[in-house]
């Protein structure tokens, strides 16, 4: 699974502003792509990236969330799918996707992305705060965007991901649905 | 102070920090002479050193052999504040550097300089070092301590970021050569070490897959405090008793040379195999884990960088063995899960040992059972509750006779509920020794999140109510597909399986029902109650229909008939695969709650399964609303 992620982090560079800043001033991100958009990620609650290969579907279908899987070291584990929480369209089958497995209060789950570019190191003053409306989500997940010299690359917030997506859908019944 | 330190204190203080301010990265040579009257300079050298290196993580201190003891102190003292492993790598390393002071002699002039070039941060001279003392482990190997493996790839880490910050590119290529070389120096242990422990892991597998092995040596351990216990108390109580002339059994614990207790060499070799593989292997897991993952990280991080490729192709290939390791181990650690406890029972029962200490085996006789197997997690369970009865022996030698209480009727009755399994003993001994040893067992079974509970059946008969986690037994389902999913079913919720072909399925309106012996029952399908894809067949099920049948439609439907109290519903699915015995696991707790979910199991091909009560399906909403279920006369 990480040969993979090794594979694909060919394109692992350092980012723009990063070179002169010092260590205090950086902020490292994995970078990946859902469809078409590219996205950015701390990488410290990242734990492990992954194929997403088989995941089971979890039963009554519960929203944003694809099923569970099972992780290196034998663990099961829940799977979000990024793609709709963003409102984005992936362009990959489930089963070719990536999955980035990350830790939160605690808690692991994974993030089901389209593909994983390798690990990029911004100047902290690249990063702009509160752009939750680039997207046609009904949740406020992107915590700012970093402006490259080619693009501008949203950040994925993955506190406001595991707040949205399981504390509220802690209480879910398939006899409510 | 002596006279070489005087005077220098403070300027190679400032050298270095103006270093480490500058590169982030200072290396520092400093060496300690102490007596009586120099402690108070050593001690506040030791805290400014440990501040430097706290704040910038890359001092790098050698110390002499005589000052390992002293500077242990300081760092435990700092323990805190101070990464542990780092300080361990740095002192060892430090040394061994003092063994060959005349290698590193040049050092010395070192931190006389203020305006060190980048260069010189990291000379030949260390670098020759390394790899010397990298070949001399390769040639001795010598078997270090996992703190000292683990020290060195956090110590590589350090050094990692360091050339990462340096912009001279033939200054990182010489730190990067150095953090090979150590890193090649914790492959070469870690692979020593590891060759001995899949040996010895290999050979406890061999034996528990034939059966000859079948003992938890935690259980072993902690069975051995128990009796020791026990054994104290016993010789104090009734001196010329069996147990007490015996020893409890103990000097089967005690090596080779008490054979006689009925253990065969072969057994003893297998519980030590099994010594090793309880206390090392599952950290060595681990630790290859984070070494395999932080060598890759390497590799993705210099990917891009200007750097020789040869070099990411090292760490790639580090990584890739650290991970098959891994795996290889992990895979052992599975095989050696599924060790039944009635099987361990059975085996120790036939040893001459446990005969003599049959007086406690009342308690887990009947764990022993056809239909449940309980993995090795369980030994545990069973041994604290050993502790229990010591733990009320003890406070009560005057009161109770040991052999008595014993051997008295602990009638244990097991019932397996959907839920948890629940063991009930009763007993007939005194009411406040039984509140006691409840309150005693409770606190026992804090720790492996069970309950107990206590119960007063009338004034002469007590239970205690044991309630075990869901989790940590196996139990047999019925593996079905449907909707492309796999799907584990209770069996103590289902009466049968069947298939009717499509054209006897009657519908009412919406409804559909199948016949069933005298009558019919409802069918449901069980993928679209629990809102899965229906579009998901499987390959095999569509196969199957176009070898049978050029039609569309399929054929024969399959389905399984459920029961709860008094209500049958049959619930439709693409195929039975079959019985399955299974460990069933707790959902994580972030997950949407769904009733009817009891657990998940992972199946073979590493695919998460639901295992799934179906008689909470039946009596959901959705199913009374419609009125589904038909009852049974």
């Amino acid at each position: 699974m990480l040969e993979k992620f090794h594979d694909q982090s060919t394109e692992c560079q350092v980012g723009h502003g990063c070179e002169q800043a010092g260590r205090k001033d950086e902020l490292h991100f994995l970078r990946f792509r859902i469809g078409r958009q590219e996205l950015l990620i701390s990488v410290e609650p990242v734990v492990q990236v992954s194929n997403a290969g088989s995941i089971s579907a979890f039963p009554g279908n519960p929203r944003f969330f694809q099923g569970l899987f099972v992780t290196r070291g034998d663990e099961v584990t829940a799977v979000v799918n990024l793609a709709d929480l963003l409102g984005l369209t992936s362009l990959k089958s489930i089963e070719s996707q990536c999955c980035l497995v990350v830790m939160c209060g605690g808690e692991r789950f994974g993030l089901l992305v389209d593909s994983v570019f390798g690990l990029v190191c911004y100047a902290s003053s690249s990063l702009e705060n509160s752009h939750n409306d680039l997207f046609g989500s009904c949740v406020p997940v992107v915590s700012g965007v970093v402006k490259d010299s080619e693009s501008v690359l949203p950040v994925i917030d993955v506190k406001a991901i595991f707040k949205a997506v399981f504390r509220e859908e802690k209480k879910y019944d398939h006899t409510e649905h | 102070m002596s006279d070489e330190f005087k005077g220098l204190r403070d300027s190679e203080i400032e050298a270095w920090e103006r270093c480490a301010q500058q590169y982030q990265f200072a290396y520092a040579f400093i060496r300690l002479r102490y007596g009586g009257q120099e402690r108070d300079w050593i001690n506040s050298f030791g805290e400014l050193a440990l501040e430097r290196y706290t704040e910038h993580r890359s001092l790098f201190v050698f110390f002499s052999d005589l000052e390992i003891s002293f500077v242990t102190k300081i760092l435990d003292q700092n323990v805190r504040t101070l990464n542990k492993d780092r300080a361990a790598l740095e002192v060892l390393i430090g040394a061994w550097c003092q063994n060959h002071a005349d290698k590193i002699e040049h050092l010395k002039l070192e931190p006389k300089v203020v305006n060190v070039p980048v260069e010189g941060l990291i000379t030949q001279d260390l670098k020759s070092d390394i790899e010397f003392f990298s070949s001399t482990v390769a040639e001795d190997e010598v078997n270090y301590c996992e703190l000292y493996q683990h020290g060195i790839t956090n110590f590589s880490l350090a050094l990692h970021t360091a050339a990462a910050e340096l912009s001279n590119v033939e200054a990182s290529k010489t730190i990067l050569d150095c953090i090979c070389a150590l890193l090649n120096v914790a492959a070469q242990q870690g692979c020593v070490s590891l060759y001995h422990y899949l040996h010895e892991v290999q050979k406890m597998a061999n034996e528990v897959r034939s059966e000859d092995l079948l003992f938890d040596i935690r259980g072993i351990e902690r069975l051995r405090d128990c009796l020791t216990s026990i054994k104290t108390t016993v010789s104090d109580l009734f001196p010329n008793s069996e147990i007490a002339r015996t020893g409890c059994g103990l000097p089967f614990f005690n090596g080779t040379k008490h054979n006689s207790s009925g253990f065969d060499d072969a057994s003893l070799l297998s519980i030590n195999s099994a010594k090793i593989f309880n206390s090392h292997l599952p950290k060595l897991c681990g630790h290859l884990r984070i070494e395999a993952l932080a060598v890759r990280d390497f590799a993705n991080v210099f990917d891009g960088m200007e750097v020789d490729q040869e070099f990411t192709r090292r760490y790639a290939s580090t990584a890739g063995r650290l991970e098959r390791y891994s795996d290889a181990l992990q895979d052992l650690t599975n095989e050696l899960s599924t060790v039944s406890l009635s099987s361990i029972l059975e085996r120790c029962l036939s040893k001459p040992f446990f005969s003599r200490a049959s007086a406690l085996l009342p308690l887990c006789c009947k764990f022993e059972g056809d239909e449940v197997r309980i993995p090795r997690n369980a030994c545990s369970m069973i041994h604290e509750l050993f502790e229990c009865l010591y733990q009320f022996l003890n406070r009560f030698p005057d009161s109770l006779d040991f052999v008595q209480f014993c051997e008295a009727p602990l009638n244990i009755t097991l019932r397996q509920s959907t839920s948890d399994f629940t063991f009930s003993i009763d007993g007939s001994h005194d009411f406040e020794h039984w509140q006691i040893f409840v309150r005693i067992v409770r606190e026992q079974m804090k720790d492996i999140r069970s309950q107990a509970n206590f119960i007063v059946k009338d004034q002469s008969s007590f239970g205690l109510l044991l309630r075990f986690p869901f989790e940590s037994v196996t139990s047999q389902n019925l593996l079905v597909e449907s909707a492309g999913e796999r799907l584990a079913l209770s069996v103590r919720t289902l009466m049968e399986t069947g298939r009717v072909d499509v054209q006897r399925v009657q519908k009412i309106g919406s409804k559909r029902f199948v016949p069933f012996r005298d009558g019919v029952i409802p069918l449901v399908s069980l993928g679209q109650i629990l809102k899965f894809d229906q579009n998901k067949k499987t390959n095999t099920l569509v196969a199957d229909i176009e070898n049978q049948n050029s039609q569309l439609c399929p054929q024969w439907l399959e389905f399984v008939i459920a029961k709860n109290s008094n209500n049958l519903i049959a619930f439709e699915v693409d195929s039975v695969l079959g019985q399955r015995e299974m460990v069933v696991r707790e959902v994580s707790k972030i997950v949407p709650k769904f009733s009817g979910l009891l657990g998940v199991s992972v199946l073979e091909d590493e695919r998460v399964s639901m295992v799934l009560d179906v008689t909470q399906l039946i009596t959901s909403d959705e199913l009374s609303r419609g009125d589904y279920a038909r009852k049974v006369s």
